[in-house]
């Protein structure tokens, strides 16, 4: 056993336990802080396996972000303690059969699969990591349209959130103009706009992505006038509840459906 | 490789004992953090054995897409408790009856 398993066996236990813990512990926000120190342990594992850039994004994006994100929620939801966060005894032994069932067929497949620990060749390469420049050209190059998509579920995860988690009340005062039943019924549509508008919008920036990577130089020409629309419907929805008059986002709508049809080549 | 491929099954299978015990919404979205957190993992360490980006572009997606699911399951979750009082799992069952 080579000295980088016996530390990846080590830290891979205190991440495990780390894990248990905080699937265990009856207090929530302690079984953030086990869950946190667990992605911390998955950090140390990533930039063992030499992924340095990961292991950041992970302290980063998990117990910067995540982390900080789940005990918001558990603040904010927290007036019902009297039946606490775990099942009962029974069901938590029924629980942990199914997943010691699952942990021991794993384990089997895993111990009878030959040539695990055979590095096919790569090994110096493997061992040496991957340089932030491979990763970077990765991202942009072959997994391009697969990074632009990705931001794509990132604006629809955000309209989404605050559609969801916005207090839509009658009776509360909102700091708007009063609302009456038909101001309310055009709110509802407004609401209703912003993922209507997105899903245009995604189809014709993927439209105008397509074109731009065509090697033809006659769609090369075409592409800085598809591209236009494509950023302008990015601003389109973050722009639109600031927006007061009524019409607007269904002339943004309208206009959003055209270029639509006029990007398909 | 063993080594990887035991320590992520192991966090997997936690994950799963917290998916099935947990009560509270947010404890079930932590256990399906930690289940997608044992697929990086994994992720990670094919990539590692087969040397290239990909394993590390992939978890890169991942991370992006866990952290998308977290914030709609929050506000999912804030959506229940403004609506329901509580976020127990189990003491949703209006759809059931």
């Amino acid at each position: 056993m080579s000295s980088l398993e016996i530390s990846l066996y080590a830290v891979g236990s205190l991440t495990l336990a780390c894990g248990l813990l905080a699937m265990g512990v009856r207090n929530l926000v302690h079984a953030l802080l086990w869950f946190g120190l667990s992605l911390m342990g998955t950090a140390v594992l990533f930039a063992q396996l030499g992924a340095s850039f990961l292991a950041g994004m992970q302290i980063l994006l998990y117990v910067g972000g995540v982390v900080m994100l789940l005990i918001f929620g558990v603040m904010l939801t927290r007036e019902h303690e009297h039946l606490g966060a775990v099942r009962e005894v029974n069901h938590r032994i029924r629980a942990a059969v199914v997943s010691l069932v699952l942990f021991a067929a794993l384990v089997m497949a895993i111990l009878h699969t030959p040539g695990l620990d055979q590095a096919p060749g790569l090994a110096s390469q493997a061992t040496a990591g991957v340089t932030l420049d491979q990763l970077a050209v990765a991202l942009l190059g072959p997994y391009g349209i697969a990074f632009e998509v990705l931001s794509l579920l990132l604006l629809a995860t955000m309209v989404g959130a605050i559609v969801l988690a916005r207090k839509r009340d009658p009776g509360e005062p909102t700091g708007r103009k009063p609302i009456g039943r038909q101001n309310l019924g055009k709110q509802r549509i407004e609401g209703l706009a912003s993922p209507i508008i997105a899903l245009p919008a995604a189809a014709a920036s993927v439209a105008a992505i397509a074109t731009v990577q065509a090697p033809t130089v006659a769609v090369q020409a075409q592409a800085p006038q598809t591209t236009e629309p494509a950023v302008s419907e990015h601003e389109s929805p973050a722009e639109q509840p600031t927006d007061d008059t009524t019409d607007a986002p269904v002339d943004v709508a309208a206009a959003v459906a055209l270029s639509a049809q006029g990007d398909q080549p | 490789m063993t080594a990887i491929l035991l320590i992520s099954s192991a966090l997997f299978c936690a994950g799963v004992y917290g998916l099935l015990s947990q009560r509270h919404a947010v404890g079930v979205l932590i256990a399906i953090e930690l289940m997608i957190n044992a697929a990086n993992l994994l992720l990670v360490g094919f990539g590692w054995r087969t040397g290239g980006a990909f394993g590390q572009s992939f978890a890169l997606f991942t991370m992006a897409i866990a952290v998308a699911e977290v914030v709609v399951g929050l506000a999912l979750i804030l959506l229940m408790y403004r609506s329901r009082g509580d976020v127990q799992v189990d003491q949703a069952t209006e759809l059931a009856q």
